[in-house]
């Protein structure tokens, strides 16, 4: 209490103690003092009547009051009767602390709790007071509850919480009418009211034996029963369900809108198998807004029944090889055991019956199976879990083949490099790169998965070897390329081959050697070699495949010198052209723009007897010399451009040199004179008489054909047809292949026929030029 | 006015049904406790006749009057309530729970007679309330124990017919009175 406080409570206390004492002392005869209030609330009026007793000594006239020693004036009084005189006085004071009429109870709530089979007959209310207690006013709330058409009840406190005994049973059904009245000896106030039936107050106890059923025959269900709290006479209930698996404190609740009135059991549906769920159930008046929610049930645990496993989870480890991979199978267990997972079971594609696999003890991960798998195949497992119920489902898993692009094709055509191909047999193919190499350079470009022939749109060489590569990619990783060497443009090599004779000769043999044509000098595919020798009066011929390094010249006619001629390719004959020449005529025909020609080695050998050769007449036999020579020019048998022009050497000091043979041993031949009005062979001559014209071939390549000039002793053994281009017959320089092998080996063969848009000529020797696999 | 007629019809008549079934689910245990309370040939004293047992039958024609005769009826057995109570507290031990059972029974049985009352009031209001049990009942002259159980035993079966009785008159004064003040209601 501050000293405020007390300072008004003394001044109260004074205002009658003065007013009793005056009175008194004033007039001894027996005086009763009324007081109206034992308490006075400041800015209020305070009314004391004083009664004389004896009035035959003292009336009401003379009678006066004093207030705190002041006179009170006497229009403030008032005369009751001629014995009793009141005044009228304000309670005046200080209003820091004032004492309160009682506040109005607000959030009047009240509860009643089962007790055994019945509703207790204890009804407890609690409220909110708004003001606090002063022990100079306390304020005492008198709680009353009225059992509506029956008695009433109430209960007093200086609390904010009491309780009322209904005494004989709690009066369900019965409507109630509570309220709260606040009293002080200032006033009195009362709560609103809270009319409701009985059962809005009810708290049960929770349901009792609650139980959970597992069965066998339901692994994913669970059924929960329990025992009504209450007779449903008493109050209809309604439930709620909450469960969670065993160890976690995450509950799941059940919707109230599926746990109805009444009801005594709920499958829970759903849930794992083979795990252990906890269950609990509380209650509560099924009438909307009535009653309390009981507390939870006890625990209730039960586990489902175990059910067959998912499928387990299936993988692989694949360790590369050259041409094939070691794949291994493994598993992890499912992620839905629904039980202990026993082992597993594992089949590939083709088999029937699987293979039963212990499950690891040792880790989480089991090995099912090993195998080779190669390049091209694929394969695709099947793999089950096994636990107590049964087998899983099967998992799958494909290793697909290391499918490869198939029957590439690289041409030229229209000033481009034109690459087709097979796609691979995969559906995991998502898009292609080309590649082409020269040398050092490396470029390529992308090709979508539907692509099957592109042009390379870089910026290519003519007579330069691409190594052009088709990949497939299959989700960003590369699988198997399919190669090929192109030429945009071929043209004859720079240079032939130096040969040389390996080792003496012998008596009727000669060895000769030589080595590959770097790749840059080759310009070409080189399909093969022809050597040519000729002894004094014979001329043979051999073919040799691209990749000979060497022959051995046999038969041979002792102390003879023979000429060799080698012959290391055969230019693209697209670009021969035929032009008219005649004495008076100028040439018509204009020179093709790069050399054809190829090189030409001449070797002039002696085939010495075997015998002098090593032993007597070392000096007979001449050393080999060999030369080359490199025309640049087309040449016409007549008119000095000719591929027999010098220079000219031979190794041979003979004196042939006048000898036509010998002449155009050493030189190809690429053209000779035909007499325009014969025509070719096949064809008419003209009937008029002609100026004399002469026709000659500007052609890129050699005359191999007897008919076309009787000087062309070196055609004659060939036995030659016309010469036509593509044609493989027999002598006809051959390109010869020197790119390099790539390091896989590969060769594509390619197809000669049906080749759309190519020109059959070109094509046909290019392709002849490949060497198939 | 009307619609919260119906309403109040159907609420304080559901209400009063309810009681009645609570009321009759009681005097059904009461009936078992008593007999499991009074020893040998209990069920026997159960299938004796006595007189000055009030009549479990409803009387009158009109709905009102049948409601009248409901809350007579149940006034009538609270006298021999108490006189069961009495004669069985000499019977029974004190914590026999047949008085306590007793005593639940005999209060909600008032309580149900006060919402008759209630019912009767807002369903006829322009009616007479009908007087606080008091008229006369005739109560048995003093007995011996015998008489006492039987007595008694005859006395919670007749109450329990009562009761049957009263929910099945409450249920038609249902369809009857508060359908009808709901068509009322409607026109």
């Amino acid at each position: 209490m501050t000293e405020k406080m007390r300072v008004k409570r003394s001044r109260q206390q004074l205002v009658f103690i003065v007013v009793f004492i005056m009175v008194f002392i004033m007039v001894p005869a027996a005086l009763q003092l009324l007081l109206l209030a034992p308490v006075l609330e400041i800015g209020t009026n305070f009314t004391a009547t004083c009664v004389v007793t004896d009035t035959d000594r003292v009336t009401a006239d003379d009678l006066y009051w004093n207030l705190s020693q002041t006179t009170v004036p006497r229009d403030q009084y008032a005369k009751i009767n001629g014995s009793a005189l009141a005044v009228t006085v304000p309670v005046v004071g200080e209003q820091t602390d004032r004492e309160h009429r009682p506040e109005k109870p607000e959030n009047v709530s009240c509860q009643a709790v089962q007790e055994v089979e019945y509703i207790s007959t204890t009804l407890r209310c609690s409220w909110a007071a708004a003001s606090r207690q002063t022990a100079g006013v306390p304020t005492t709330y008198t709680l009353n509850v009225a059992v509506i058409s029956s008695a009433a009840f109430n209960a007093s406190t200086r609390d904010n919480e009491a309780a009322v005994d209904f005494l004989t049973i709690f009066p369900d059904h019965m409507m109630l009418d509570i309220w709260v009245e606040a009293h002080n000896w200032l006033g009195r106030v009362e709560s609103e009211h809270l009319k409701e039936e009985a059962g809005w107050f009810v708290k049960t106890n929770p349901p009792s034996d609650v139980q959970v059923v597992s069965e066998r025959s339901f692994p994913t269900s669970l059924l929960i029963n329990w025992t009504h709290p209450i007779p449903k006479e008493y109050v209809r209930l309604t439930y709620r369900i909450r469960f969670c698996p065993g160890g976690s404190e995450s509950w799941t609740y059940v919707p109230l809108v599926d746990t109805s009135t009444d009801i005594q059991s709920f499958r829970l549906q759903n849930l794992r198998p083979a795990t252990a769920y906890v269950s609990q159930v509380s209650c509560k008046n099924a009438r909307e807004g009535h009653g309390y929610w009981s507390a939870w049930s006890a625990n209730a645990t039960a586990a489902t029944p175990e059910d067959r496993p998912g499928k387990p989870d299936l993988w692989r480890i694949v360790s590369e090889g050259d041409a094939d991979r070691l794949v291994q199978f493994i598993c992890k267990d499912p992620v839905r055991p629904n039980g202990r997972i026993t082992g597993f079971n594992i089949r590939l594609q083709d088999q029937k019956v699987p293979r039963p696999v212990n499950r690891s003890e040792s880790g989480s991960v089991t090995v099912l199976q090993q195998l080779r798998l190669a390049d091209g195949k694929s394969v695709k497992a099947f793999a089950a879990a096994h636990n107590a119920v049964g087998k899983s489902a099967e998992a799958s898993l494909v290793i697909p083949d290391k499918a490869h692009v198939t029957e590439l094709k690289v041409w030229p055509q229209g000033g481009r490099l034109w690459v087709e191909w097979t796609p691979p047999n995969s559906s995991f193919l998502s898009e292609y790169v080309v590649q082409w190499v020269s040398g050092e350079q490396t470029d390529w470009q992308r090709e979508n998965r539907s692509t099957r022939r592109t042009a390379i749109k870089g910026d290519l060489e003519r007579f330069v070897c691409y190594n052009v590569s088709v990949h497939p990619l299959y989700a960003g990783r590369t699988g198997r390329a399919a190669r090929a060497e192109a030429f945009l443009e071929q043209g004859a090599p720079l240079e032939a081959p130096a040969i040389r004779l390996k080792g003496k000769p012998g008596h009727n043999e000669a060895e000769l050697v030589w080595k590959e044509l770097p790749l840059s000098s080759r310009r070409g595919f080189i399909t093969n070699y022809t050597i040519f020798y000729t002894s004094e009066t014979t001329t043979h011929k051999v073919t040799l495949p691209a990749d000979a390094t060497s022959y051995k010249l046999t038969s041979l006619t002792g102390n003879t010198k023979i000429k060799v001629n080698f012959w290391p390719r055969i230019p693209d004959p697209g670009e021969s052209t035929i032009g008219t020449w005649a004495p008076d005529y100028p040439v018509k025909a204009e020179p093709a723009k790069e050399s054809r020609l190829s090189g030409v080695s001449v070797l002039d050998v002696d085939a010495c007897d075997g015998k002098s050769v090593f032993e007597e007449d070392k000096a007979g036999c001449l050393p080999l010399k060999k030369d080359k020579y490199l025309s640049e020019e087309h040449s016409s048998g007549i008119g000095g451009s000719s591929c027999m022009s010098s220079p000219r050497q031979s190794v041979s000091d003979s004196d042939e040199g006048g000898d036509m043979a010998d002449t155009t041993a050493g030189t190809v031949q690429y053209s000779s004179v035909v007499a325009a009005n014969n025509g070719y062979k096949g064809q008419t001559p003209h009937a008029a008489p002609q100026p004399a014209a002469f026709s000659r071939s500007e052609s890129t390549q050699p005359l191999l054909d007897s008919e076309e000039s009787a000087d062309t002793s070196l055609q004659e053994g060939g036995g030659r047809g016309p010469r036509r281009p593509g044609s493989d017959q027999q002598g006809a320089p051959e390109a010869l292949d020197f790119c390099p092998l790539d390091e896989d080996g590969e060769r594509q063969a390619t197809p000669t026929d049906g080749q759309e848009g190519v020109p059959a000529s070109s094509y046909r020797l290019q392709l002849d030029g490949y060497r198939p696999q | 006015m009307a619609a919260s007629r119906h309403q109040q019809c159907g609420t304080s008549l559901q209400q009063t049904l309810k009681l009645t079934r609570l009321v009759q689910k009681e005097s059904i245990n009461l009936i078992k406790t008593y007999k499991a309370s009074q020893g040998e040939m209990s069920e026997l004293f159960c299938k004796v006749s006595v007189n000055n047992v009030p009549d479990p039958n409803i009387s009158g024609l009109e709905p009102s009057e049948r409601l009248l005769s409901i809350y007579t009826h149940l006034q009538d057995f609270f006298p021999h309530f108490k006189r069961v109570y009495e004669q069985q507290t000499d019977l029974q031990s004190p914590a026999s729970p047949l008085l306590r059972e007793l005593s639940h029974v005999s209060a909600s049985s008032r309580n149900l007679a006060a919402l008759v009352t209630s019912l009767y009031q807002s369903l006829f209001p322009n009616l007479p309330v009908p007087e606080p049990a008091g008229g006369p009942t005739t109560l048995p002259p003093p007995q011996n124990v015998f008489q006492q159980k039987v007595y008694g035993c005859v006395v919670l079966k007749t109450y329990k017919v009562l009761l049957s009785n009263v929910s099945r008159e409450l249920r038609t004064l249902k369809s009857n009175v508060c359908r009808r003040i709901q068509i009322n209601t409607l026109f």
